[in-house]
């Protein structure tokens, strides 16, 4: 966990999204860092700003969206004062993304073949020979479990939902990043690919020692997949720790509590499961002090009135929240949180 | 002209099928241009206010069966019945009542709502075309759906259009439509699978609610077995593979003793959170020996349609396994039942890793 070379840092980054009469920021002053043996897994509900982080890592936050401060650092390099050149060679090349809904992702009218010629044409600097390249992307074909060259003249309509999500992964490979991102890489696939999916990123993690961020608002996948997390709320971080911390430590973040909660679980019996009582703010709506106050079991005065810091170690483990903090900071942390002064009723 | 009341059961109907509320019996259908039959040969019984969860991967004509019960699709061959009178043999009022009685909730609802609709046209149109309300009650009518689902009942909230909505609130309105015909049988096709992990519990806890209400029955169809156990828990299971039902029985027995080789591989698929079972997990691959490695079709020709990807499969499964009886009505197709049990135990029980459920900080 944690351990190898900081391959990405993310320092203080906001990203806003300019409408006509408002400016709402949808990431807002995000910091954590991601080590080459990282599985990192940004976690969150649709709405809290994780696909739009993960957009930001490759300078490709969609209009109006406008990183308005902070850094991204590849490899110690700053992306934000790169050229346009550079950021275009770094990405694939990189740092390379598979974005939500692969399916739509690829040119319905070109061979999947033809695609990856075009990426390998765009990066000479990559494979000089263009046949290495193909020969390259065969052999990541068959690491995502898919038969090689019979792959490259299918055109997208051809391949079912799950083989399109491999067929996007291996092509993100192609050109030997250091850093794949994906976007909710196990969204909208049946439990049989969504296996096959974590099997082939662990797999590819293991051999061409790839850096594994992924977006997902599953924590049941996380538990598959990452060895760190970090999860947002309402365009904050709200808590940033080791996998273990996440699902054993009681030491979680109310919000990371309730999450875990709301998974019908298939090992347990009956209905156990219990859905979060109210819904994620909106970025016009946000409530004073801190932003799940409003639907936390926990929160007390303090929590309506101030912003919670995110204390701790942000490169490892750091968490926002008051009742949690204070009781952080007790002297041996071993006091049972009471929701004593809870003011959500408990 | 007044609120119609429950569903009259056709005159002179036969009574096959005492009971049923809806019976598909033998049903087949071959999508043209397709080599294998979407559905071969399946029957099913779902009976007033029950809950039958459909269980398989994509393409495994779960959607196809729901489509079917719906009356959306006609099966090339096989009978649906509704109350009792076969549907191909309706009169175009039964017809009408039987597409009343049974209503879909599909998968997405980004596609299901019309974009260029507001919601009161949208939960308008059906009650109107099938006069269940008068122009005049409309209102009053929406308003009440609206609290029905949670939604908040407001004639502002009925003027937006679905892009103003988040996915939760969309699959609320989808399932607000369906009970706006006061439905017998609703057909949840994958009603939970598009929306957020934390947004399904509330979504599955309304339609359980708006059950216990209206003693409506659901077929509901999906892939994720922790969402079945959560929402059949005293329901009943039919597991599909590639047109066949290969397991059915009660959600417990299915889950916890599964019956069936192909259940066993979806148990074993599906995410758990829990990081230390999955490690487990993965160092023991080899040991649970269940993991495909590669999602391969089905058999072609006869024999048992799961073979190609079965851990157990023999030179005896080139015959079709029949559905073998394994006491309390559950029944799977295979042929080593005893097999199967070991295989469960070692994907379920995942050797001494102790399955720790989150532990709240609170007790709320």
């Amino acid at each position: 966990m944690g351990s190898g070379d900081a391959v990405l840092e993310v320092r203080n980054l906001s990203v806003d999204f300019a409408l006509p009469t408002t400016r709402l920021r949808a990431v807002d002053n995000v910091s954590f860092t991601v080590y080459a043996d990282d599985v990192y897994a940004l976690v969150g509900e649709s709405g809290c700003g994780k696909s739009t982080l993960a957009a930001a890592l490759l300078d490709l936050v969609p209009e109006p969206g406008v990183i308005a401060s902070g850094d991204v650092l590849l490899r110690g390099t700053n992306v934000r004062s790169m050229t346009a050149d550079q950021v275009r060679r770094a990405r694939m090349a990189q740092i390379a993304m598979v974005f939500q809904a692969a399916m739509s992702s690829f040119n319905p009218v070109v061979t999947i073949g033809s695609q990856v010629e075009h990426v390998l044409e765009a990066h000479p600097e990559v494979w000089p020979d263009r046949r290495e390249g193909l020969e390259y992307f065969d052999h990541l074909l068959e690491m995502v479990r898919l038969p090689g060259s019979r792959m490259r003249g299918r055109f997208e309509s051809q391949l079912s939902g799950g083989m399109k999500q491999r067929v996007a992964i291996a092509f993100a490979c192609v050109l030997k990043p250091s850093i794949l991102v994906l976007d909710e890489p196990t969204t909208a696939l049946d439990v049989v690919n969504q296996r096959l999916v974590i099997d082939v990123l662990k797999d590819l993690r293991e051999k061409l020692g790839v850096t594994v961020v992924f977006v997902t608002h599953d924590l049941s996948v996380v538990a598959e997949l990452a060895t760190m997390v970090a999860v947002m709320y309402a365009g904050r971080m709200v808590q940033i720790a080791p996998i273990d911390t996440i699902f054993y430590d009681r030491r979680r973040h109310p919000y990371v509590q309730a999450l875990l909660s709301s998974i019908p679980n298939v090992l347990q019996p009956g209905r156990a499961a219990r859905s979060i009582p109210g819904q994620v703010p909106r970025l016009d709506q946000l409530p004073p002090g801190c932003r799940f106050a409003p639907r936390c079991p926990l929160a007390e005065q303090v929590c309506l009135r101030d912003d919670p810091e995110l204390i701790g170690d942000s490169h490892h483990n750091a968490v926002a929240c008051h009742p949690l903090n204070r009781h952080n900071s007790a002297a041996d942390g071993g006091q049972e949180l009471v929701p004593g002064r809870a003011v959500n009723g408990a | 002209m007044s609120v119609p009341g429950p569903i009259a059961p056709g005159a002179g109907r036969s009574l096959t099928a005492a009971g049923a509320l809806v019976e598909v019996d033998g049903v087949s259908h071959h999508f043209r241009g397709q080599d294998r039959p979407a559905l071969d040969s399946v029957s099913l019984r779902v009976t007033d206010g029950e809950i039958v969860a459909v269980v398989g991967e994509s393409g495994c004509g779960k959607s196809t069966l729901g489509r079917i019960c719906c009356g959306i699709i006609e099966p090339t061959h096989g009978t649906v019945h509704y109350r009792g009178k076969a549907v191909s043999s309706m009169s175009r009022r039964e017809v009408r009542q039987f597409r009343r009685g049974v209503q879909m909730v599909h998968q997405d609802p980004f596609a299901s709502l019309n974009p260029s609709l507001t919601l009161r046209t949208t939960l308008g149109y059906a009650a109107s075309y099938h006069r269940i309300v008068k122009r005049r009650e409309l209102n009053d009518f929406l308003m009440d759906l609206l609290r029905r689902v949670d939604l908040d009942a407001s004639a502002e909230f009925l003027d937006r259009f679905p892009h103003q909505l988040s996915g939760g609130q969309r699959q609320r309105v989808a399932v607000a439509r369906a009970l706006s015909l006061n439905p017998k049988l609703i057909v949840a096709d994958e009603a939970v699978s598009m929306l957020d992990v934390s947004m399904r519990v509330s979504v599955l806890d309304l339609l359980l609610g708006l059950q216990q209400d209206t003693g409506m029955a659901y077929i509901f169809i999906s892939h994720d077995l922790g969402v079945v156990r959560y929402f059949a828990s005293d329901g009943r299971i039919v597991v599909m593979f590639y047109g066949v039902i290969v397991e059915e029985g009660a959600t417990e027995d299915v889950i916890t003793r599964p019956g069936h080789p192909y259940t066993c591989s979806l148990l074993q698929s599906l995410p758990v959170p829990d990081p230390r079972r999955a490690r487990y997990r993965r160092q023991n691959q080899k040991a649970a020996q269940f993991t495909p490695s590669e999602v391969s079709g089905p058999a072609a020709g006869t024999g048992c349609v799961f073979r190609p990807r079965c851990p157990l499969a023999q030179d005896q499964c080139t015959q079709a396994p029949p559905m073998t009886d394994l006491g309390g009505n559950h029944a799977a197709a295979c042929w080593f039942p005893d097999k199967v049990a070991q295989l469960a135990t070692s994907i379920l029980g995942a050797g001494d890793v102790t399955v720790t459920p989150p532990q709240p900080l609170v007790e709320r």
